[in-house]
């Protein structure tokens, strides 16, 4: 459980801290999905209860839909600006 | 949940889309729409649901309150989508019902706004973690791309990768909330961990968890300290969207906090030395009240004056939910529906000035208006954006109905006496004090009143100012027919609401007993 946890974490951190780079944005945001569907098939397995395993289908299958989304904004934001870096340039 | 029919028709969107016009999908989104909200409608008079009726195996809960805020979203919903029917500025006149498609039309913007719609109405009758998940999900991926849906405007586009980033740290957080509550009780409905909590003392981790959802739900609100991101997301995507942004999530959401915290206001944590969950509500409020009400003064884009209204808006419906009475409930209801209502008209006054021919002033003086539907010239972002524009497309002799509309929305927004925005001021303020909390009530007060300054302003540079762009003629703004319609009636509703209040303020009375006598 801890280990989700501090996953999260990392994920969360990473989102935070970067400055540079969008798609790095995007893996972090995966990272945390997915850490949090680990936690609940880990809970799941300890009461032996197999809703949340159902619940951590769901959870992948929205953070696949959810990172395509954002690669879909990330290429149309790139084919206009020339760049996905997240410091503005200087207009 | 007699919603399969939309998405029986989302289905259809897609496959046909080659040889019918957006104006008829738009047309047929409405009437679904409005059906829909008609057999929601329909659904309030079965016995049982007074109680409460569990459907899908428990998976979501459906209530009076859950109905009513079903066909009230329903509602609004058609209402907002008349926006985009029959609005061909560049042609215009909308004579076109047949006309060929032509190249690079947004043809899905209904459909995405079908998606989001049944989003939110499973979103308020969910009472599992599991619909809480889903429903918010389907609801913000299908705003992602509608605020994305000008893909040719970078300003829509940055917009909507912000409101990209932000919503989905937001639903990762409500995930890590929900699946720590799971983790640590062990079961997923909202029933069971109100039992688990109100017969075991409730640990800090079932806080924390709440504290995590909380602060999520707060995010997509847009609510104080987490409001950094409304204000640039509003001005940037197209003010169509912005409409639907700024008004139909915030009340799926709150009607959602309303129900999480009548239905489970987990009675352990509740009692407990420090309610945490008021008490987040609370602080948000405050914050809300200030900082909607200072930081409006310096805006000098409307739409960014309008997300910081709206924020301080916020501020008022958490302080009613927080209070959780009878009265405070009922306070928190009507300011919602008075919220909705004043929004709605504001905004298609908004666009209505920006049907003008010469509404963009130096982006492409051409394609006036807000063309979802034709980008043979696409605007780089929509009409008005200046406070300053509004007093040369709004002024008095270009059409004085419409800016007389606009100022009697904008005086309700600010809370004067006889119109509707006081008298749900004045009710969240009443409960407010009953229940003891003078110090929000003052700071409410006060910010309402600073608040009132910047509105007062938009009213002054509306019938005062001397147009700034004079080398345009000033030339009759005219809405359609529908616009004029819609706007027409909410705003006899706003001004006449004083001479018979008792049909809106007796059905909310019954919704809130609904909350705490069944």
């Amino acid at each position: 459980m801890f280990f989700s946890l501090i996953l999260y974490l990392i994920g969360m951190m990473g989102f935070i801290v970067n400055r540079k780079n969008l798609v790095l944005m995007l893996l972090c945001l995966e990272l945390m999905l997915l850490a949090v569907a680990l936690l609940l098939l880990l809970s799941s397995y300890t009461f032996s209860d197999i809703l949340a395993q159902g619940f951590g289908i769901y959870v992948i299958a929205v953070a696949a839909a959810e990172s395509a989304i954002g690669l879909a904004i990330i290429v149309a934001f790139y084919r206009l600006r020339g760049s996905i870096a997240i410091s503005n340039p200087k207009r | 949940m007699l919603l399969l029919s939309i998405l029986l028709f989302s289905a259809v969107v897609p496959l046909t889309s080659v040889h019918m016009s957006t104006h008829v999908f738009n047309r047929l989104a409405i009437l679904v729409l409005l059906y829909s909200s008609v057999l929601a409608w329909n659904m309030l008079y079965l016995e049982p649901i007074g109680v409460g009726l569990g459907i899908y195996g428990g998976l979501s809960h459906v209530t009076l309150l859950s109905q009513a805020f079903d066909t009230f979203i329903l509602a609004c919903a058609s209402i907002i989508l008349l926006l985009g029917s029959g609005v061909i500025p560049v042609l215009g006149q909308h004579g076109s019902w047949f006309e060929p498609i032509a190249k690079g039309r947004v043809a899905e913007y209904p459909l995405i706004i079908l998606f989001t719609t049944l989003g939110m109405s499973s979103l308020v009758s969910s009472s599992d973690l599991v619909t809480l998940f889903l429903s918010i999900e389907l609801q913000s991926l299908a705003l992602y791309i509608l605020a994305t849906i000008y893909r040719d405007s970078e300003a829509a586009t940055s917009a909507g990768l912000k409101y990209f980033i932000v919503g989905a740290l937001s639903s990762s957080l409500i995930l890590l909330g929900s699946c720590l509550l799971y983790g640590l009780t062990g079961v997923s409905s909202f029933e069971g961990v109100y039992l688990l909590c109100s017969m075991a003392v409730a640990n800090s981790g079932i806080h924390l968890a709440l504290v995590i959802i909380g602060i999520a739900l707060l995010f997509k609100v847009a609510a104080a300290p987490f409001h950094n991101w409304a204000p640039d997301v509003y001005d940037g995507v197209p003010t169509i969207v912005t409409t639907w942004l700024a008004i139909m999530p915030k009340v799926a959401i709150l009607a959602f906090l309303g129900e999480f915290q009548g239905f489970t206001h987990l009675g352990g944590v509740y009692e407990t030395a420090y309610p945490i969950w008021p008490n987040i509500l609370l602080v948000s409020a405050l914050l809300s009240l200030v900082i909607g009400g200072l930081l409006g003064l310096a805006q000098y884009r409307i739409k960014r004056l309008l997300a910081y209204s709206t924020i301080s808006h916020m501020g008022f419906i958490l302080l009613a939910l927080a209070i959780h009475t009878q009265e405070g409930i009922e306070a928190y209801l009507f300011y919602l529906v008075q919220y909705v209502l004043t929004s709605i008209n504001i905004f298609f006054v908004l666009l209505a000035f920006g049907d003008h021919p010469y509404g963009s002033a130096w982006d492409t003086p051409s394609s006036a208006g807000f063309s979802l539907f034709d980008n043979a010239e696409l605007p780089k972002n929509s009409p008005i954006r200046y406070i300053s524009h509004i007093s040369r497309n709004s002024n008095i002799q270009s059409n004085p109905a419409l800016a007389l509309t606009f100022a009697i929305t904008l005086f309700s927004m600010a809370g004067t006496p006889p119109l509707l925005g006081f008298f749900a001021k004045l009710m969240v303020l009443y409960a407010a004090g009953h229940a003891g909390f003078f110090f929000l009530v003052g700071v409410a007060i006060m910010a309402s009143v600073i608040s009132a300054a910047y509105y007062l302003r938009v009213i002054r540079v509306i019938f005062f100012d001397t147009p700034q762009f004079t080398d345009t003629p000033t030339c009759r703004v005219r809405p359609n027919g529908n616009h004029s319609m819609v706007i027409g009636t909410i705003t006899l509703l706003i001004i006449l609401f004083i001479a018979n209040p008792l049909p809106i303020l007796n059905c909310l009375h019954l919704l809130a007993l609904s909350l705490f006598y069944w």
